[in-house]
């Protein structure tokens, strides 16, 4: 069988593939299995990797898991990440079975992305943001984890992050869940179009364009009163702008096709150049979507309501 | 008694001079830093424009060659733009411009070699090479924005 990843066994990779699904996906893999053409599986798991291919980028995960200034290789991580509460560096997701995630079942892999939780049972620091990965549907993590079986390994040892004493401790994490995360799932909403809940879907399970443009709270939860309305300098990191439809402090005199544009090559409307975060979050992921889903995402950034907010400003 | 009435006019004028060149260091800043601030929006305007001729936004096909100029020119200008180390004031400039000369040069090389690479791209006429050249200046604003600019407000 040419062409499957060699790390995944066929048989739990397929059945990752059934589990949480219908009952008869387990017979009908019987069937699969047993009568299977070899060059319609091939097509399948090719197929998988690149939408895996696609979600990763889609998700901003090779920016914060790459450490390209430092010439690091393909999502070996140690890329450090400011926070208020110290320097986090990145962890090594490629397929190496002593330093990377290559000794991981796929039910690992949901798990710390659904629930923030590692094998070990410990959970994840919320820079890691599984707050929004938690909404992603169980076929893209899937694909994601199937494209993860065929990027290059990278023996590079893991960093210790250098955080403050009180938020060092892994249990931190887990009653920072208990008060202010929740696992879910993605819900289209009815009386919206297709394009605008494809646009949620991308914006909330994906892209996490919250985690950076909505403010938060003293405890680092999101403050969803000021959705996407900009977030301060030094409340994560560097912070970022507000992006809701307000004509004074946000993005309301932005056309359509302008945001599109920002949004895969970076230039604004007045001829400047993205910078910062965002810059990154666009080379590195933003500009290999798409163009109906890039036009997805602005869709549902313009329908979100105005909110007058100066991130920087006296009030913050 | 002379030399009293001397040494304090000295002293006097040495204080006056203390004072004023404190105050000239203030207004060189900003002025350096809206000089710097125009440049810019130069090299913005040229980009804005090629840009939106090369996606067939506006039909002046014509004005391409200026625009390539222009930002050939800017590019050229643009380290001087950054000699004064401003300290302060309404910029968006990181301290990091003149901590890491070296990585700061690195994008300074970069917008040159991409505006002249576009620039010789519109003379030869051939739009494909344009096209892509274009693309390069957008890479270069965006990596010495990524590193030395704070972020927007
Ligand atoms: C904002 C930066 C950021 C983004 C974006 C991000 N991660 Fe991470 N990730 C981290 C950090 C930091 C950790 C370590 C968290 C901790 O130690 O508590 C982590 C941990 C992980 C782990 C656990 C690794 C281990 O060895 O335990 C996996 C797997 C992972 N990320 C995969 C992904 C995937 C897949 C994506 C994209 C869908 C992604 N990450 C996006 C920062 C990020
Ligand atoms: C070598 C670094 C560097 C490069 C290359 C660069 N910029 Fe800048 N740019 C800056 C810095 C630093 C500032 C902030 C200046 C300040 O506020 O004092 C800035 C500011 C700007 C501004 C805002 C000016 C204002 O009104 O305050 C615009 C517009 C701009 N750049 C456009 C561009 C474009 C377009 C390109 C690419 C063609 C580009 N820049 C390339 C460093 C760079
Ligand atoms: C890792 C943090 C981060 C993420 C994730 C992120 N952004 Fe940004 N964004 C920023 C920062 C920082 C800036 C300011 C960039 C600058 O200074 O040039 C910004 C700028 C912007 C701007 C320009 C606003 C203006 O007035 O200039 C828009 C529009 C935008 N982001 C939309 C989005 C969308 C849509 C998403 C999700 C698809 C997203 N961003 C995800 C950090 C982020």
């Amino acid at each position: 069988m040419q062409g499957v990843p060699q790390e995944i066994p066929r048989e739990e990779a397929l059945s990752a593939w059934c589990s949480g699904r219908r009952s008869w996906c387990g017979a009908a893999l019987l069937v699969f299995v047993t009568f299977s053409v070899a060059a319609e599986t091939t097509a399948e798991i090719e197929r998988l990797r690149e939408r895996g291919a696609y979600v990763l980028r889609a998700s901003g995960c090779v920016a914060c898991h790459t450490d390209e200034d430092n010439g690091g290789q393909f999502l070996a991580g140690g890329r450090a990440i400011e926070t208020k509460f110290g320097t986090f560096y990145s962890p090594n997701i490629t397929f190496d079975r002593e330093q990377g995630i290559g000794a991981w079942k796929a039910e690992d892999f949901f798990r710390a992305l659904r629930h923030g939780i590692a094998p070990d049972g410990t959970s994840y620091s919320p820079v890691f943001p599984y707050t929004s990965y938690t909404r992603m549907r169980r076929e893209d993590m899937f694909a994601l984890w199937v494209y993860l079986a065929s990027v290059a390994k990278s023996a590079r040892k893991n960093t210790a992050h250098e955080l403050a004493w009180y938020v060092r401790p892994r249990i931190v994490n887990r009653v920072w869940k208990l008060l202010f995360f929740e696992s879910g799932v993605f819900r289209p909403e009815p009386g919206r179009s297709e394009v605008w809940n494809r646009g949620a879907y991308l914006v909330k399970a994906m892209a996490h364009c919250g985690e950076c443009h909505t403010p938060r709270t003293r405890f680092g939860a999101l403050d969803e009163t000021l959705a996407y309305a900009g977030a301060a300098k030094g409340s994560s990191g560097e912070g970022a702008p507000n992006i809701t439809p307000d004509a004074e402090t946000g993005i309301g005199r932005w056309s359509r096709s302008e945001l599109v544009d920002y949004l895969s090559e970076g230039m604004l409307p007045d001829g400047d150049f993205a910078g910062g975060a965002m810059a990154e979050i666009i080379d590195s992921g933003l500009a290999y979507l798409k163009p109906r889903d890039l036009d997805a995402i602005a869709e549902f950034i313009m329908a979100l309501p105005p909110i007058r907010h100066d991130a920087d400003g006296p009030e913050g | 008694m002379r030399i009293f009435t001397n040494t304090a006019a000295i002293a006097v004028s040495a204080i006056a001079l203390s004072v004023g060149t404190a105050f000239t260091v203030h207004a060189d800043d900003s002025a350096a830093i809206k000089y710097r601030q125009a440049v810019m929006r130069a090299v913005g305007g040229h980009t804005g424009g090629a840009f939106a001729i090369m996606k067939g936004q506006v039909p002046y096909k014509d004005n391409l060659l200026a625009h390539a100029i222009g930002l050939d020119q800017m590019a050229r200008i643009l380290p001087s733009t950054f000699e004064q180390k401003t300290q302060g004031g309404e910029t968006r400039a990181k301290a990091e411009i003149w901590q890491d000369a070296a990585g700061f040069q690195e994008k300074i090389r970069e917008i040159q070699t991409a505006a002249a690479g576009f620039l010789a791209a519109v003379e030869s006429g051939d739009q494909a090479a344009a096209r892509e050249k274009l693309g390069s200046v957008g890479e270069s604003c965006k990596g010495c924005h990524r590193k030395f600019r704070e972020k927007k407000p």
